[in-house]
């Protein structure tokens, strides 16, 4: 995994550390604290903002004053890593936090967040938090399958694997949902590169959605493979008998090579 | 006489009795004020129970509008509130049949009789009652068998079709049901409570001896003793059991809760406000929509209260 | 001195003699935990049942002379009351040192007041020392690998809990009466065996004159086998629904499939589990959906029912109270070889991928967390764990625990098949669900009129049910962005682990999940004309 995402030295661990365990008053508190010592600490304004997001009861005052904090954060410079991030969250924001939420609007933000720094963090998981609204919603077969296009390449030029396995994971989500063919959801949950997955339920279901797609389009060794290191990671699966009884089943012996 | 004002140095000079009604003030504030004001607070909020919330304003009240569950449960209750009321008689008469006794002994000993089934808790008197209405091993069934008023019912349904009575098995009271409304109402047999008999008799005990004597000069029966003596001298203590009855009866829900489980039973048709109000916050998960309907029952009892003051008139 | 004053100094010496007898004991609980040489670890739980506490005393003695400078105290809550109290007691700070978890409690809550175990369940057991789990991780050493809740929280991507057994469910059986009613006959090992023991069982009352019924039910017990019935039966039908290709369909998707009309109650899977269902049901003692759990327990230990339905949990309860020689045997379903049921059923339902429970999470205001987290290792050894399955008789959580002789037959079944739908689906779906039973099950029921009923008043409850998961998405997905916010920022700080860069991983995987299943709940509300707002 790359080190320094942010490319930004962090001073205020313990408040972090506070939001990251949902203690969202607490975190507000150490960055408002922060904040008033020392007016010119982005990191204090940028942390006030995020955990406003959920500080309890939620109201719109709160969510209106995040945006206010994130507007300013972008408004003293919009660049750096902290005018990005802002740029992202005030998105997100308009996305899901606000009422109403503006969602077209959102989606715009992020997208041109991506185009305008593709290399930042913020810029790659913009793409990544704008794929499933490019993808779900009513809208055309054809119009669903170019954004699922377009989405894989842009998805294939992430530097960043923890945002690119996701993306592709995303990607393959929709076929599943929308019942596209079984060969392009293979090739997603491919090249989201399952084994790197961190989430164990999320890797066992891969493999095993691996392998029965890879099985309707006749490729056995490949569905072998899979069905395999299921087999071989997960003995405390609910399906790892039924992923036998297929091993056994499946005709020849050959798996593709590691 | 006419109330006095008393002046601020006058209060202030007695700051020590305020000292020591200060702990009542706080209990009470703590365990009756601050709930209730909590309650009021969160019903504007998507809650659930834990820190996580967020005000929506009036979105649970105009949710309630269209609760289909919520209004329909005012008819059970409807039907268990005059039901209720109907079972304040026993309690009444009892009350009047000691207060009738002529030895000052019997009637103490009546009074003790009365009160000792308070011991038992409440919570042990529903299990016992839950036990009863057991279809297989349950005291109500083998009464029913055994006094031959099993093949009654089994006629009579057969006659009137209702359908919940057959011969050679046994009654389902909690799981039919076409019965749980009675079982809901049967429950509590004799319905005797001790607080109210304690109640009324207070309040006949409080009759001047001279009042009957009069009433034996007269020439009055004992039933025209009950209509025109006890009845209308005793309305004030019936009437604040009428209010607690009412009150109790539509906040009430842990006697269905117990007989029924959350979901009011089969069909749902022991589900009441107070239970409905259980199951949306302590199944459903939705804290702050259970204070909004709690909200709402909280302003049907003091319409029903304010009802009750106007018009069921005490006439000394 | 007369009578009244005798009285009252009576009655005031025991008011005085009971308060003094209470400061006392504060006191002097407060003087051993103030001493510093002696160090005391409370833990608690609500497992009433019996054999529990016998095996927690035997397990402290043992420790307790390993480490003579420990003295660990029980506490046994009613679950009743087990959620407030343990609230009381962590707002409070006078919480013990180890809790039970696994009662339902917020993410904000469990992160506030217990400590994550990442660090620990990833180092080695020292207890283990000598065993074949010797060096494995802590977490290894668990038959379900702390993989599932409540050990593991998938809000907080943390471990919060160590189990100490498993859970399966079974069906006891009188083995007296059994011999009595079935003589040499072998246990049923299939739906169709276990219907021809309870109409032997019918017969058998009927010539002896006996008052006996088949299977003791209750709104408790029933649905262990009705539900697991309808689980069975529609394994096929969940599998031609799935459009995931995981071999599994969660329940948001299959009744997102009910309410666009892909299966309703006429479906032949769900009208042959209907009956079966009806059929099993009628073999119960009459209104036994109103009764409780002890009342199927007070039939069946009385000798008037042969078998009832119960979980491992109750073993301990069964023999204690009752009076003849039980067993049990897993809850027959219908065969894949049956003619009648091929085409529905897939075969023994998994148990695989069941949790561990019995949980118990250390506490951050534990005045003595090392020793506390040291009980828990020792207790949760393999040696540790087979004391506590042999005298509690539960399922051991530790891998390698020889079982018990009156454990065996609740060993996890692993061969097996995933579930088919779940029978309802959400707070409102259940109450449905649990209300309208009865027009199945009564004596004048059927699967026609609950299928009607099902039909006409499940839809409302799905919908309901989807408008409240919805909002608990929504709910998460925004709770995310500040913690994705933390952990790209924790990432960069000096103290950053590796930890902290897995869980930005997690966490961005966990998101596509959530919001991909919003946006297509959304979707499909939209196509059908729905509304998920009130």
């Amino acid at each position: 995994m790359a080190t320094g995402w942010a490319d930004v030295g962090v001073r205020h661990a313990s408040g972090w550390e506070s939001i990251r365990l949902l203690q969202f008053s607490d975190g507000h508190t150490y960055f408002e604290n922060a904040f008033a010592q020392n007016q010119s600490d982005r990191e204090a304004l940028f942390g006030q903002a995020i955990a406003l997001l959920n500080v309890q009861p939620r109201t719109e005052g709160n969510i209106q004053q995040a945006q206010a904090l994130l507007e300013s954060l972008i408004e003293k410079n919009a660049g750096d890593t902290y005018g990005l991030a802002a740029r992202f969250f005030l998105a997100r924001v308009e996305l899901m936090h606000a009422e109403p939420a503006d969602r077209p609007r959102a989606i715009t933000r992020l997208l041109a967040l991506a185009d305008e720094a593709p290399q930042s963090v913020w810029g790659e998981l913009a793409l990544l938090k704008a794929a499933p609204f490019l993808l779900y919603g009513n809208m055309s077969e054809e119009k669903r399958r170019e954004a699922l296009h377009d989405l894989e390449k842009r998805g294939a030029r992430l530097t960043r694997e923890e945002i690119r396995r996701p993306l592709f994971l995303t990607l393959a989500q929709a076929c599943f949902h929308y019942d596209l063919e079984p060969e392009r959801a293979l090739s997603y949950l491919m090249a989201a590169d399952v084994d790197r997955v961190q989430r164990w339920q999320r890797r066992a279901d891969a493999y095993v959605q691996i392998g029965n797609l890879a099985r309707e389009t006749g490729d056995l060794a490949l569905a072998r493979t899979y069905f395999q290191k299921f087999y071989d990671e997960f003995p405390r699966d609910s399906r790892h008998y039924m992923v036998g009884k297929i091993l056994q089943e499946l005709p020849g012996n050959e798996e593709v090579a590691p | 006489m006419a109330p006095q004002t008393v002046s601020l140095r006058k209060a202030l000079h007695e700051w020590r009795l305020y000292l020591i009604v200060l702990p009542s003030i706080l209990f009470v504030a703590t365990f009756s004020y601050y709930p209730a004001i909590s309650a009021v607070y969160h019903s504007f909020f998507e809650w659930q129970g834990g820190e996580v919330k967020q005000f929506i304003q009036f979105t649970n009240f105009r949710r309630i509008w269209n609760d289909q569950v919520f209004w329909s449960s005012f008819g059970v209750v409807s039907i268990l509130i005059a039901a209720n009321i109907l079972k304040m008689v026993p309690s009444i008469l009892l009350a009047v049949l000691i207060h009738r006794l002529r030895s000052d002994k019997w009637q103490y000993y009546y009074r003790v009789l009365v009160v000792i089934p308070m011991i038992v808790p409440h919570l042990v008197v529903l299990f016992i009652w839950k036990f009863f209405f057991d279809p297989n091993l349950g005291f109500l069934n083998r009464i029913l068998d055994a006094t031959g008023l099993k093949t009654v019912l089994v006629h009579m349904d057969s006659l009137f079709g209702w359908g919940v009575f057959r011969e050679g098995i046994p009654i389902a009271w909690l799981s039919t049901p076409d019965l749980i409304v009675p079982s809901l109402i049967i429950w509590g047999f004799p319905w005797i409570g001790a607080v109210g008999v304690l109640i009324y008799l207070a309040g006949l005990q409080a009759i001047g001896t001279e009042v009957y004597e009069a009433a034996e000069l007269d020439g009055a029966t004992s039933w025209q003793k009950f209509k025109f003596i006890e009845f209308p001298l005793i309305m004030t203590q019936i009437r604040i059991m009428l209010v607690l009855l009412i009150i109790g009866t539509l906040q009430g829900f842990g006697l269905q809760l117990l007989l029924l489980g959350d979901s009011g039973g089969a069909g749902g048709r022991g589900m009441v406000p107070g239970l409905w109000m259980f199951n949306r916050g302590f199944v459903a998960g939705e804290f702050g929509y259970a204070c909004a309907l709690g909200m709402v029952l909280f302003f049907f009892i003091l319409f029903l209260t304010y009802i009750n003051n106007k018009y069921v008139r005490v006439d000394k | 001195m007369n009578r009244d004053r005798i009285m009252n100094t009576i009655g005031f010496s025991l008011v005085a003699f009971c308060f003094l007898w209470a400061a006392w004991r504060i006191m002097d609980r407060g003087r051993e935990a103030a001493d510093p040489d002696r160090v005391v670890i409370r833990f608690a739980h609500w497992q009433l049942e019996s054999g529990i506490r016998g095996a927690f005393d035997e397990l402290i003695r043992q420790y307790e002379e390993r480490h003579p400078h420990v003295r660990v105290e029980q506490m046994l809550i009613p679950e009743r009351v087990y959620s407030n109290w343990l609230i009381t007691q962590l707002v409070g700070g006078t919480a013990p040192d180890l809790i039970e978890i696994g009662r339902p409690m917020s993410d904000e809550r469990m992160a506030r007041y217990f400590t994550p175990l990442m660090k620990e369940v990833n180092q080695p057991n020292p207890y283990n020392e000598g065993t074949e789990l010797e060096g494995l991780p802590w977490r290894d050493t668990f038959v379900d690998g702390l993989a599932g809740s409540p050990s593991y929280n998938p809000g907080l991507l943390d471990f919060y809990g160590v189990p100490t057994a498993m859970f399966t469910v079974r069906l006891y059986y009188n083995k007296d009466l059994y011999r009595r009613i079935a003589g040499d006959r072998p246990l049923p090992a299939t739906y169709d065996e276990l219907i021809e023991l309870c109409d032997l069982v019918h017969a058998y009352a009927q010539e002896t004159g006996e008052v006996l019924i088949p299977i003791a039910g209750s709104q408790y017990n029933a649905p262990m086998i009705l539900l697991q019935l309808w689980t069975s039966l529609t394994q096929k039908m969940a599998l031609e629904l799935s459009t995931t290709y995981n071999l599994i369909l969660p329940s948001d998707q299959a009744w997102m499939h009910f309410l666009k009309g892909n299966w309703d109650y006429s479906n032949p899977s769900v009208s042959v589990a209907l009956t079966a269902m009806r059929e099993v049901g009628r073999h119960m003692q009459s209104g036994f959906l109103s009764l409780l759990r002890d009342d199927a327990m007070f039939y069946f230990v009385q000798g008037r029912a042969l078998m009832t339905a119960s979980g491992s949990w109750d073993i301990g309860s069964m023999y204690a109270q009752a009076p003849f020689e039980i067993a049990a045997f897993p809850i027959p379903m219908p065969s894949r070889n049956d003619p009648k049921y091929e085409d529905y059923i897939l075969g023994p339902l998994s148990e695989a991928g069941y949790s561990a429970g019995a949980a118990f999470g250390l506490v951050q205001q534990s005045k003595h967390p090392e020793e506390a987290l040291d009980f828990l290792r020792f207790i949760t050894s393999q040696q540790g764990n087979q004391t506590f399955s042999d005298i509690s008789l539960w399922l051991p959580s530790v891998i390698g625990v020889e079982l018990p002789e009156k454990v065996k037959p609740f060993d996890l079944i692993v061969e097996g098949y995933t579930g088919g739908v779940v029978p309802y689906f959400g707070a409102d779906g259940q109450r449905v669900f649990r209300n309208y039973l009865h027009t199945l099950l009564d004596y004048d029921g059927s699967p026609g009129e609950f299928a009607t009923i099902m039909t006409e008043r499940m839809p409302g409850a799905v919908i309901e049910g989807f408008r409240l998961s919805h909002a608990g998405r929504i709910r998460q997905w925004r709770r995310g962005d500040s913690l994705l916010g933390s952990l790209i920022m924790l990432s960069e700080s000096e103290t950053s682990e590796e930890l902290d860069r897995v869980r930005l991983a997690e966490t961005l995987e966990a998101a596509v999940d959530q919001e991909t299943m919003m946006l297509w709940v959304e979707s499909e509300f939209e196509t059908m004309g729905l509304s998920l707002e009130y």
